[in-house]
């Protein structure tokens, strides 16, 4: 889902419209730590890289880290939309259902 | 509620205790268009991450640290509790009667947690600005400021002292100094410039 949100959102892939997306996409409240946490988890794993920009003042003169999907990243997605796509196929049981 | 600007607070604790800025800049601009709980909420939930986090990439130091922390907690709490006891006893033997009428405030004890505990903050940021240049001094002030405010509880909320035991009422006794120290530490740790944990 955060490398799905950070394809999503493209160069300004920062916290903000990262967690913005998520929340957008997924209908609940997100945790920015947690977002983080999973972003160096995926970053360990070399699905995502990370760059740091310039300090802003509305940011309390903090600098934004951008995100980017690196190629690897872009082939675990693809992966697993296929995997998906394998799973939902044939459930009779969520044909005509309202959710 | 929206809030404008974030609660000075969290953004100290946020400055003290989270390594991470660009998390802390994501959070500072978020508040901007946010509510105050949810600002609230991801403050806290970033300090158990890096907590969790600290813990993991220095199990050592953490266990260390923690241990400390209980050990003083304990120490300075049960010493205030002691010296609070002592020192009405005392009192009772030099003509104190107005000890006698102790513990008018019984039933409001639970009201004066919160304001007890702001004043244990406000006393450890007041220590913090000492701490590391006169360490030995901060710490006469946190036994000093705790067994005041443990005998103050005393007198206030304890009542008929000279019918009970030596100390009477342990348990509420002990944990009222447990959360006066506990607000000293928060407080010390937000203004005091000790060494910070190791960056992750």
């Amino acid at each position: 889902m955060i490398l799905l949100s950070i394809l999503r959102v493209g160069d300004e892939a920062y916290g903000v419209p990262i967690a913005r997306e998520m929340e957008t996409t997924g209908g609940r409240t997100v945790v920015l730590s947690a977002v983080y946490t999973a972003l160096d988890r995926l970053e360990g794993n070399g699905l995502v890289s990370s760059s740091m920009g310039d300090p802003t003042p509305e940011r309390g003169g903090r600098a934004k880290r951008f995100f980017r999907v690196t190629p690897t990243g872009l082939k675990a997605v693809r992966q697993t939309r296929k995997a998906l796509t394998q799973l939902w196929a044939g459930l009779t049981q969520l044909e005509g259902g309202r959710s | 509620m929206n809030t404008r600007h974030p609660s000075r607070f969290a953004v100290t604790l946020l400055d003290r205790f989270v390594a991470d800025e660009a998390l802390k800049g994501d959070l500072v601009e978020s508040a901007v268009d946010r509510t105050v709980f949810w600002f609230w909420h991801q403050v806290l939930s970033a300090l158990l991450a890096q907590t969790i986090s600290s813990v993991r990439a220095t199990p050592r130091l953490a266990t260390e640290a923690m241990l400390v922390a209980a050990a003083m907690l304990a120490l300075i709490g049960f010493n205030a509790v002691v010296v609070a006891n002592l020192l009405s006893h005392m009192l009772l033997l030099n003509d104190g009667d107005w000890i006698l009428h102790s513990g008018r405030y019984a039933s409001a004890q639970v009201y004066a947690t919160a304001p007890l505990f702001a004043l244990a903050v406000l006393s450890g940021r007041a220590i913090g600005a000492i701490h590391r240049e006169h360490r030995v001094w901060a710490i006469l002030a946190c036994s000093l400021a705790a067994s005041t405010a443990a005998f103050v509880n005393y007198y206030l909320f304890v009542p008929t002292v000279p019918l009970q035991p030596f100390i009477p009422s342990p348990a509420q006794q002990t944990a009222v100094a447990l959360l006066f120290v506990g607000g000293l530490f928060i407080g010390i740790s937000s203004r005091s410039t000790c060494e910070p944990l190791p960056s992750l």
